[in-house]
């Protein structure tokens, strides 16, 4: 009993790691996105080198995870449901740093006055990606947390969508060539689709609390 | 163990179907180097019939999957991992239709792609062949020798690693060329094409490690 115990110990002490390692990573993706435009490139290729860190640590951790869930038999009650969110959650880190690595291949040349738009983008999805965490760790330590971290992700994936649709609006207003148009789209659709992945890591969340209250 | 049969019990149909149906995957790999190769050498015919027997091969692999699904339901040993062992399959299914697609596209699209750029484009069809191929031998492994499975995970892991790597380069070489913004964006989206097959093969990866686990650590 006692060595059961100690395991599920260490098996929860490794998904609180992985999500610290997520937690971090949006800050790193934030900063990323903001540094592009203050003070260019070779500043956002610091962050990107430093998430790219991250998310490789974030893959050993999660195949740890899914190898203990399976081999220890512990929560084997629930073990579907947090292999499901674990990997909608590492879906998550994988797009923030596939897309610094799109700023930095791509270098896109974004009108001066959307700059600040971009950033903000940058900051909601930030958000939604911290609380989308902060409603994992609930999942895992104090079910009642859940519904409060849900609600704020779905906040922000809403923000992150009006402000997408303001972006491309204003883009497609302007007298530039259409490639030039179409690129900076792209970027706003990238950031905006990680909160849009947040939401979905949420829903999975959802499901599965209400599948431990029954 | 049976030779005849592999791991898989007295199912030797299912595994001479299971074979054939990954000898038909790794096949479609080759396939999909070769045509990449003919097309940056601007051997249209060569390609052409590439990805014509390319085509052909992925519905003869289609109709190996329906059969295998009708095997597996009335298969009793393997009914445990069945749902595993579909997965598996559909999955891999993926990776041959997403190699047929590309060069179809590459057909269709025709893009130009500038003869400095061909050997990147040359070293990401290999690589991702490569990745195809390890990925079989490791899902040959799941049902002959489990405890080669992690190996074979294991490589094709670092060779995705790889595959990344040399997209990322080709991708900076693109956008770092003096070329038009649009025609960028198309020579990015066909690496991004070929890359996409390497992160198939390791989804399947992915689904293979668990299955093992599942099947062979109780």
């Amino acid at each position: 009993m006692v060595e059961f115990l100690k395991r599920k110990k260490r098996l929860e002490d490794k998904i609180d790691e992985y999500l610290d390692t997520v937690e971090k990573g949006a800050d790193i993706f934030k900063n990323g996105i903001s540094c592009y435009f203050a003070e260019g490139v070779e500043k956002l290729d610091l962050c990107l080198a430093a998430i790219s860190l991250l998310e490789g640590k974030a893959d050993d951790l999660r195949r740890g995870i899914e190898t203990d869930l399976y081999t220890q038999t512990l929560i084997p009650e629930s073990r579907g449901d947090v292999l499901g969110i674990i990997e909608s959650t590492d879906h998550v880190m994988n797009l923030m740093e596939e897309t610094l690595q799109k700023f930095s291949v791509e270098r896109p040349e974004i009108s001066g006055e959307l700059h600040p738009l971009y950033t903000d983008l940058g900051n909601i999805t930030s958000s939604a990606v911290a609380c989308m965490v902060q409603a994992g760790r609930s999942y895992f330590r104090d079910l009642t947390g859940v519904r409060d971290n849900i609600n704020k992700v779905i906040f922000y994936e809403k923000e992150a969508d009006r402000l997408a649709d303001k972006v491309k609006r204003l883009i497609f207003c302007s007298s530039l060539k259409l490639c030039e148009k179409i690129h900076m789209r792209n970027f706003a659709v990238h950031i905006e689709g990680i909160s849009d992945e947040a939401e979905n890591v949420c829903d999975r969340l959802a499901i599965a609390t209400i599948k431990r209250y029954l | 163990m049976n030779p005849m049969t592999g791991g898989y019990g007295r199912g030797g149909n299912l595994a001479e179907e299971v074979e054939a149906y990954l000898d038909m995957i790794v096949r479609g790999g080759l396939l999909f180097s070769q045509g990449i190769k003919f097309y940056l050498e601007g051997r249209g015919d060569e390609f052409g019939q590439r990805l014509e027997i390319l085509a052909k091969l992925e519905n003869k692999a289609d109709v190996q999957l329906k059969s295998l699904e009708g095997l597996l339901f009335y298969n009793r040993e393997e009914r445990e991992w069945r749902g595993d062992i579909l997965g598996l399959i559909e999955n891999t299914d993926d990776v041959i239709n997403g190699m047929q697609k590309t060069l179809k596209e590459f057909s269709a699209e025709n893009p130009a792609i500038p003869p400095v750029l061909h050997d990147g484009f040359k070293e990401l069809g290999d690589l991702s062949s490569r990745a195809v191929e390890l990925m079989v031998a490791a899902l040959r492994a799941y049902f002959r020798n489990h405890k080669m499975v992690r190996r074979h995970i294991e490589q094709v892991m670092l060779l995705k690693g790889s595959t990344l790597k040399a997209a990322e380069r080709l991708k900076r070489r693109i956008f770092g060329f003096d070329i038009e913004l649009d025609h960028k964006f198309h020579l990015g989206y066909f690496a991004h094409k070929i890359e996409e097959i390497a992160e198939m093969a390791e989804n399947v990866c992915d689904r293979l490690a668990i299955a093992t686990i599942k099947r062979y650590s109780s």
